[in-house]
């Protein structure tokens, strides 16, 4: 099922929001500022992961 | 069909599904649960004498509702096998108090109310995919009314009632009086070309459909006023702009426009709408008779347990994937699997045969030949290493790969199912699993020798066999002109680059990383970049943990036709290296130093404490 989630594209720094599936992704992230690939989803809890 | 049925060398088996399916290409073993239909098939005469006493009366399926069948029935008229089948949601059961009318009735004894389901097992060299599509439900989009209105039909509806085997005998009649239509629209594009509701893609058939049943229309009932509102009439292919010329020469009227929503007439059950002719740039009104909702094609509902249990990947639209869209369009991904009709995408009669002939060749190359060549590049597992953790087992995209945490059986792997896209190696935190002629020492040492001088100076580019390399391989041909100091290493799959991979470039001195791979839907090992893209974002939580700029570490999906695209994502590989400074290559080897010290000595503690 997928959610809105909050992106980040690594290449030009651009934050968007886009639905993003828990398990198989069928569609590429890719940046609407700079088409790129390389889209990071920004996740809430990152502290304390390691 | 008929000929099918009766051919000695096919056994088609209906009211069955598939349950399971393992092995390879040319050895498939299939398990197959045949329902129980009630009724001894092979007895039957079909002498309809059971259909005539049954007292429960239904809506017919295939007749769309517009006529009734019985609780046993044959469900079309040129089904194979022609026997009867009782459908046990309807059935008021042999209970002679409730009925079992039809067991008394049949003569011969085909009747069995005990008849249970059978599980069939069958060893097969090649299976052909097959299983066609559903058709879209407009309920959905209330402003056209359908189920509202009675008069507002599915051109699969309009079918059956203009079907000379229909349930009005080929009298085109309305739903709400039985009266024929005089003025009839037909709207196209329902549930296709739509991005909120419906389907993004084309559905391909409607429009030659549609364009086929003004011309029905206009054969039988000349006078029919017909219009038909689209967004465009695509009409490729043989003879199709014939056929749509033919039809606006009949007198069929097209606009460019569809309506927003239908209004009923309560009084006559007339169907009133506003369009803006966008041709014409003006609001036109119509009151039709009858309307026609030209419904697009979909993926089946059920074709996701199929697609698992075939380990098949689909597109972004929900259809199979082929293996490639122009040199193996009708193989699957996995060997000895093939695609034919509308399970691959929508497409028309002419076109669905002609895939299902070359399915049929395809497999038929399989069948015939002695010998079948396997990869070279596979993956083995060294045992001694394996903790049967199972993490490879659902990261491997043709399910070639066994193991149990249960019972301690380390992970084993089908080698004639093995495609070498590596993603098991790579997602091995023991080391335990290789790739032949592509192994963790090769890439290693390509690393190595690619930071060997200069480091800072040098951005890593690891690319796959299929697409990126290929991409990069079409800028140097084309004489597409890209930054020299790029180094590209080769990957059978962007699957295989491991953590250690790109970990290993950074604590070289590698300023700038990256991974590239196939597009989604192109990937050439069903699915194995999807876990490229989940084992970056894993990278880039870690690297930020570290201290370690993320976007440092970059992604890229490319196609082998994309050279000039390459050379551009490399001009800016370029630009984001010579901004990562001195000082930030340093403290990155040195946290990536002191990390890797650490897991040695904790790595000794646990090997001295055991």
């Amino acid at each position: 099922m997928a959610k809105e989630a909050k992106l980040k594209c690594l290449r030009c720094g651009y934050e968007y929001t886009s639905p993003v599936s828990d398990n198989t992704e069928l569609e590429e992230r890719t940046c609407p500022r700079c088409s790129s690939n390389s889209v990071r989803q920004i996740r809430e809890e990152k502290k304390g992961e390691d | 069909m008929t000929d099918v049925g009766r051919h000695p060398r096919i056994k088609s088996m209906t009211l069955s599904e598939v349950e399971d399916v393992a092995g390879y290409i040319g050895n498939f073993r299939v398990k197959v649960r045949k329902k129980a239909r009630y009724v001894n098939e092979n007895e039957c005469t079909a002498c309809a004498e059971c259909v005539d006493i049954c007292p429960v009366i239904m809506p017919d399926e295939y007749q769309m509702g517009f006529s009734s069948r019985k609780a046993i029935y044959i469900p079309f008229p040129q089904a194979i096998p022609s026997s009867y089948v009782i459908n046990m949601e309807d059935c008021l059961g042999n209970n002679p108090i409730a009925c079992g009318k039809c067991l008394e009735k049949c003569d011969k004894r085909c009747i069995d109310f005990d008849m249970q389901d059978e599980i069939i097992e069958l060893n097969v060299g090649a299976i052909v995919v097959a299983t066609g599509i559903d058709v879209y439900d407009p309920t959905e989009l209330d402003e056209y009314g359908y189920t509202r209105f009675e008069n507002v039909v599915t051109s699969l509806e309009f079918e059956r009632l203009i079907c000379a085997g229909g349930p009005t005998d080929g009298h085109f009649v309305r739903p709400s009086d039985g009266r024929t239509p005089k003025r009839i629209g037909f709207i196209q594009c329902i549930g296709s070309r739509a991005y909120k509701r419906g389907h993004p893609y084309c559905s391909n058939v409607c429009c030659m459909n549609t364009v086929k049943d003004s011309l029905l229309l206009k054969e039988h009932y000349p006078d029919t006023e017909i219009t038909v509102f689209y967004i465009d009439i695509r009409a490729f292919g043989k003879g199709f702009e014939d056929l749509f010329n033919r039809s606006k020469k009949m007198g069929v009227r097209y606009l460019r426009g569809l309506p927003d929503h239908i209004i009923e007439d309560p009084d006559n059950g007339n169907l009133r709408l506003k369009v803006e002719n966008t041709t014409a740039g003006r609001i036109e009104e119509f009151e039709f008779d009858m309307l026609v909702l030209s419904v697009g094609l979909e993926p089946r509902q059920d074709g996701e347990q199929l697609r698992h249990i075939l380990s098949l990947s689909q597109t972004s639209d929900g259809f199979l994937a082929e293996c490639h869209p122009k040199l193996m369009p009708v193989d699957a991904p996995t060997r000895g699997m093939f695609l034919a009709g509308c399970v691959e995408a929508p497409k028309d009669i002419k076109d669905s045969v002609t895939q299902a002939s070359a399915a049929a060749a395809r497999a038929g190359i399989i069948l015939s030949a002695n010998k079948i060549k396997l990869e070279a590049a596979t993956a083995v597992v060294d045992k001694e290493k394996c903790t049967c953790c199972e993490v490879c087992v659902p990261v491997c995209p043709y399910g070639a790969i066994t193991a149990s945490r249960s019972e301690k059986i380390p992970a084993e792997v089908t080698e004639a199912m093995c495609a070498g896209c590596g993603t098991c190696a790579a997602e091995c935190q023991f080391g335990a699993i290789s790739i032949r002629h592509f192994d963790d020492e090769q890439y290693m040492a390509q690393i190595e020798a690619a930071l060997e001088e200069n480091p800072r100076d040098k951005a890593i580019v690891f690319a796959c066999n299929w697409c990126s390399y290929a991409a990069s391989d079409l800028a140097g041909t084309s004489r597409f002109q890209y930054p020299p100091n790029i180094r590209v290493i080769r990957t059978m799959c962007s699957g295989r680059v491991n953590e250690k991979f790109i970990l290993h470039a950074f604590k070289l001195g590698a300023p700038v990383v990256l991974v590239s791979g196939c597009h989604f839907a192109d990937c050439h090992y069903i699915d194995a970049n999807r876990w490229t893209q989940r084992r970056m974002d894993r990278l880039w939580n870690r690297l930020e943990r570290l201290g370690i700029r993320p976007e440092r570490l970059q992604l890229e999906w490319m196609s082998a036709a994309e050279g000039q695209r390459f050379a551009q994502v490399m001009a800016e590989i370029e630009e984001m290296r010579a901004k990562v400074s001195r000082q930030e290559i340093k403290n990155t080897k040195e946290v990536l130093r002191k990390r890797e010290s650490k897991k040695k000595r904790v790595t000794a503690a646990l090997g001295s404490s055991a």
